[in-house]
């Protein structure tokens, strides 16, 4: 099988890692407040417009 | 014409920069570029405008949105709202890897058993870790269930301490398996259906295309497949975390 | 070398039985889905999660022995 190659091992586990620390960075500072923030200014109109 | 000697040549690793440390360039770690493009495109590029009235790409974040926050508040309550960007990109990652392997002639990501293993055994010691500081020996109160008799309790204990430890190895291998087991399908089916019109005779070139439909019924089972094991993997982690947090 | 290779087929052969399992497994998860919603109608889409999840789970178990199959023909 070729995923059982050792060569790559330590290859893929740096790129994955370093990837998913990204994406949890950027979803953590830019993604989801701005998600959030959309949802709240919605509500704030609604409760506004009663 | 094209030939594949073995199914399993799709998932071979080519090393484009010949270099010898872990920072070389593969393929593997040029589709994990890949995902986090698409990830940045879909998230970034989307609510860059601000607007409050939603678009069709915008309604795809939020319906992910809404679903990972519906199921972290379902699972670990208002105590586990930190775990929420985790469980997002750990979602993210595993959709757009498994979907970008859907389309042909493309490295699946998630059939490299060496990476999901790896990464569902670096959680499971995470979580470890997190109860352990966080309750102290009281932890070890999570092997054994409440109500249970004298008796039973060294047995239970001992099943309990080995299905906590298998967890490590079987939700990585769940993800690993379900891709690579559905990639080797896929291959090996069509690979059937060339030879069967590749053949001489006309009639049997006529009836190699009747297995064409179950192959996109097995197509279209593959992408529920890619959404739902991304799916899957992220309620055991939620639960698990739960068992850490909480204990029971 | 011929045994080998006969023995090599005959256990990726073998190695498919475990699918009765999963078989099995899937139709009771579908039936109690069916079960479920047949006796309260409006618990339905909180049930046809745990269903998917069941599924997942089940169809995970079965794709163990394909693996292994394909392992021993293509891998050993």
């Amino acid at each position: 099988m070729p995923q059982l190659v050792p060569f790559f091992f330590l290859n893929q586990m740096f790129w994955g890692y370093l990837i998913i620390l990204i994406m949890i960075i950027l979803s953590s500072k830019f993604v989801l407040p701005r998600v959030l923030s959309i949802y709240l200014s919605r509500m704030f109109m609604l409760k506004l417009k009663k | 014409m094209l030939f594949m000697n073995s199914p399993l040549e799709q998932f071979e690793i080519n090393n484009f920069v010949n270099n010898l440390s872990f920072l070389k360039f593969t393929t593997f770690s040029l589709y994990c570029m890949l995902v986090l493009g698409v990830y940045y495109m879909f998230n970034m590029y989307v609510f860059k405008s601000g607007k409050l009235i939603s678009t069709n790409y915008n309604m795809f974040i939020e319906a992910l949105y809404s679903t990972m926050l519906n199921m972290v508040k379902s699972q670990m309550g208002n105590k586990g709202n930190k775990y929420f960007p985790l469980m997002y990109s750990l979602f993210m990652f595993m959709l757009f890897s498994n979907l970008i392997s859907m389309i042909p002639y493309n490295f699946a990501i998630n059939a490299q058993l060496m990476f999901t293993i790896s990464l569902s055994m670096t959680i499971w010691m995470g979580l470890t870790m997190l109860g352990l500081i966080k309750h102290k020996f009281e932890y070890f109160g999570l092997f054994m269930p409440s109500g249970t008799s004298l008796p039973l309790v060294p047995f239970l204990v001992m099943i309990e301490m080995i299905s906590n430890i298998a967890r490590s190895i079987s939700l990585g291998l769940r993800l690993g398996a379900n891709m690579l087991s559905g990639h080797l399908l896929l291959t090996i089916l069509c690979g059937l259906m060339f030879d069967f019109i590749m053949s001489s005779s006309f009639i049997i070139a006529i009836l190699g295309f009747i297995p064409l439909i179950m192959i996109l019924g097995i197509v279209s089972l593959e992408f529920a497949m890619a959404a739902k094991q991304a799916y899957v993997f992220c309620v055991l982690t939620c639960s698990y975390i739960k068992d850490a947090i909480y204990l029971h | 070398m011929q045994l080998v290779l006969a023995g090599k087929y005959m256990g990726a052969g073998m190695a498919t039985i475990g699918l009765l399992g999963a078989g099995m497994g899937m139709a009771i998860v579908f039936a109690a889905l069916m079960n479920g919603t047949a006796r309260n109608p409006s618990l339905r889409s909180s049930l046809f999660t745990y269903a998917m999840l069941g599924f997942g789970l089940v169809e995970a178990t079965g794709l163990f022995c394909l693996m292994m199959s394909f392992m021993l023909l293509y891998a050993v």
